[in-house]
């Protein structure tokens, strides 16, 4: 190399080492990382947090917060499964108790982690009764505003003690934050869950003051289980809806992928025996009508599917037996759907299923004038229709 | 005037307008359109981007009649010499200011999502620094950059807006016009501001050996560009609807944090996503920066442009730092729109005077060169 060449070369080798440089200065290592996969909150009576005294008990500003109580879920890298794995256990639960916000509660947990807490890998957020009662917005908005924190977090709520939830000790899934993930997987298979409810998506719903339903889970021993929901309007818990509740609720608002339904198999004696329907391709659609003044909501519900099976010998190749067959799952469907309206509207007088939506769209103006009054006045009100069309495409491998 | 190596083809300038246009307005342009216009907000689109194709093409069309003259030199031709200073120094500025904005909201947005413990001085240096680099050498070295940038980073950007997947309900875009007109309305300019970037072609055609073709390429790009602004913002809605759209800071990006490619198993694309996207910020911010030196170095008489692009600098940096905080800084969006519109209703005034005096005789037309 000549010597004229020496001193750009001098530089270039400068220039390619300071890129190394750069990135580093605010490098976070991944084994730094307290890395969250769960949190659980509940609510807790002020007094717990306010049992300290003199000046602590002063700086904390104000009495009239609400207290909470929040467990983090960390994972532990060791424990996981690999050739790596310690065999030690995945996850750690750290809980500490704050007033109101989890900005607070966040600087509290990491004088007990090992790990600066990180909420980037976040999958899911478990409600306790309490705090759903009294709002969940002001709980959530923190993480809705964080840009660190994914929108897609699956929110549960639970009528047990949040920590327990948190705590379960699966042997199929050892990490419980993935444990409740890989259980919103299944809600297109077992339709006593109901869909499964993002942050960002009740993000939008509590703004639009909507009802919506968050899935429910309970501990079990060493499993939890997740079926029926909380009903929530707005930003508040107002009721539960029950397994077989939330099985006709996915009817009505067509979020039926591969569901059974049974109907009792007609002329059999005895223990009752029963037909068994898997329903493959569903679709339902909501409307509404005015009639005479009176406000008329519809469902048509038509569902296509494989009878799976049939507990009485008879064979249901004939025309009269399958006309039967489908009567009766109709008929099944459109009772339940039927009733689960009636109890909307009398016990519960809250649209769960978005007729409402329906109005907006079809008679804007009146549903400006109506729709202060919509869950409390027009929607109890209002006429019910339900249609189910069903139909039979096969028969599996028996005839 | 120019030297011979500035030569833009059509397609290159296709390239140069998509980019620029699509540039960061658009990440927050759902909001701005939605709180104007609720759900009509799509209608509002149709007629804000129609009136800026109008205006782009009909900018060209009335460049064209100018071939290889800077605008500095036409515009006083038909406005007098006064009005003609006027009218270059104020797109001269407005391409500075739009600069300055596209800066800041860029670095906001960095920090929110991608380098937050970056201090936004960094971010704004360096990327200032580059884009002198490119911009000091001319239009061509520009033209090929957008162009290399146009297939890494916009492209696949639009296709991955387009492939969408992801809870979405185009149901919300009913009822349409519940509200009576007014809303779509007042969703005009917010609507119409996201293509205020057409008002570079008025200084590229100049580049253009057949200037012609530009009135083409301008209305092919812009035509894309308001498809691609459609279509983000059937999506947002469809999405998000009306209310939550109005809180999303940057909808659009939150829009892509909820995307989820190959069945859930690609996640956060957002990052992708916005790396990609920094290219195509890159090119608008150059552009607009090189058009802004470009007519006040024209206007001063100055052939060499490396002077104005170093001295320039500091004053674009200036001013992307002077708002105080993100709520001041993305309030002068509201006053770069109204400036762009008034510039978008001179074009019909101007072209209008330039015909006559063609007829006239007074003006070199294309044949003169």
């Amino acid at each position: 190399m000549g010597n004229k060449h020496k001193k750009p070369m001098v530089l270039l080798v400068l220039a390619l080492l300071s890129l190394a440089l750069a990135g580093c200065w605010d490098l976070w290592e991944i084994d730094d990382r307290g890395i969250v996969m769960a949190i659980g909150i509940e609510e807790i009576p002020p007094e717990e947090v306010l049992q300290t005294q003199g000046l602590e008990r002063q700086l904390i500003e104000s009495t009239n917060e609400r207290a909470l109580k929040i467990t983090y879920q960390f994972a532990v890298p060791s424990g996981f499964a690999g050739e790596g794995s310690s065999g030690g256990p995945a996850y750690v639960n750290l809980g500490t108790t704050a007033l109101s916000s989890e900005v607070r509660l966040r600087g509290l947990i990491s004088t007990q982690s090992s790990r600066k807490g990180d909420l980037t890998h976040l999958q899911a957020v478990v409600l306790g009764p309490e705090v759903c009662k009294n709002g969940i917005y002001c709980v959530l908005e923190r993480f809705i505003r964080d840009p660190g924190v994914r929108r897609q977090i699956s929110i549960f709520v639970t009528e047990d003690d949040v920590a327990q939830v948190l705590d379960v000790n699966n042997p199929q899934e050892p990490m419980p934050a993935l444990y409740l993930v890989s259980l919103t997987d299944n809600e297109d298979w077992a339709n006593r869950m109901p869909p499964d409810m993002q942050l960002g998506e009740i993000s939008r719903r509590i703004r639009e003051n909507a009802v919506y339903v968050v899935p429910r889970v309970a501990a079990g021993e060493n499993s939890l289980k997740m079926a029926g929901g909380g009903i929530f309007h707005g930003d508040r818990l107002v009721g539960w809806l029950g397994e077989l509740e939330t099985n006709a609720y996915r009817w009505i608002i067509g979020e039926v992928d591969t569901a059974p339904i049974l109907v009792a198999a007609p002329g059999s004696k005895g223990p009752r025996r029963t037909e068994g329907y898997l329903a493959e391709n569903t679709q339902s659609i909501r409307s509404v009508e005015i009639v005479d003044g009176q406000i008329k909501l519809k469902v048509k519900i038509s569902t296509e599917g494989t009878l799976v099976e049939r507990q009485i010998k008879e064979v249901v190749w004939s025309n009269e037996a399958l006309a039967e067959v489908k009567k009766a799952l109709a008929n099944r469907v459109s009772m339940d759907t039927k009733v689960l309206i009636k109890k909307a509207q009398e016990e519960w007088r809250l649209d769960l299923f978005g007729f409402g939506r329906e109005v907006e769209k079809k008679y804007p103006q009146l549903w400006k004038e109506i729709k202060d009054e919509w869950n409390n006045l027009y929607f109890p009100g209002a006429l019910v229709e339900v249609d189910v069309d069903v139909i039979i495409n096969r028969t599996g491998t028996k005839r | 005037m120019n030297s011979p190596k500035d030569i833009l083809t059509s397609r290159q300038l296709l390239v140069i307008l998509i980019s620029t246009v699509i540039g960061v307005q658009v990440f927050i342009m759902p909001r701005l359109v939605v709180e104007a216009a609720g759900r009509d907000g799509w209608l509002s689109l149709v007629l804000g981007g129609g009136w800026a194709l109008l205006a782009a093409t009909a900018a060209a069309y009335l460049a064209s009649f100018f071939p290889r003259q800077t605008p500095v030199v036409w515009f006083s031709h038909l406005l007098g010499k006064w009005g003609g200073i006027a009218l270059s120094l104020g797109f001269g500025c407005f391409f500075l200011f739009v600069a300055a904005e596209v800066l800041r909201l860029f670095t906001d947005m960095t920090q929110t999502y991608l380098l937050p413990r970056t201090p936004s001085e960094i971010i704004m240096i360096t990327f200032l620094l580059s884009i002198a680099y490119v911009v000091c050498h001319g239009i061509n070295p520009i033209a090929r950059v957008t162009l290399i940038f146009f297939l890494f980073g916009i492209i696949p950007s639009i296709i991955l807006i387009a492939v969408f997947q992801g809870k979405v309900n185009f149901g919300e875009l009913v009822p349409v016009l519940a509200g009576g007109i007014a809303p779509v309305i007042r969703g005009f300019l917010p609507a119409y501001g996201d293509f205020g970037g057409w008002g570079i072609i008025v200084f590229l055609v100049q580049f253009m050996d057949t200037p012609k073709e530009a009135v083409k390429g301008t209305a092919v790009g812009m035509a894309v560009i308001w498809l691609f602004f459609m279509a983000t913002f059937i999506i947002t809605l469809a999405a998000f609807g009306p209310i939550e759209t109005q809180y999303l800071l940057y909808p659009v990006v939150d829009l892509i944090r909820e995307m989820e490619g190959v069945g859930g198993f690609i996640e956060k694309l957002d990052l992708i996503f916005l790396s990609a996207w920094i290219l195509s910020v890159f090119v608008t911010l150059a552009v607009c920066y090189y058009v802004a030196v470009l007519a006040i170095s024209q206007l001063a008489g100055i052939k060499n442009i490396a002077v104005p692009v170093y001295v320039g600098l500091p004053l674009v940096y200036l001013l992307a730092l002077l708002p105080q905080g993100y709520k001041a800084a993305e309030g002068l969006v509201g006053y770069l729109n109204y400036t762009s519109f008034i510039f978008s209703l001179s074009v019909p005034l101007l072209v209008f005077l330039a015909r006559r005096k063609i007829k006239q005789g007074g003006v070199s037309d294309g044949e003169q060169t």
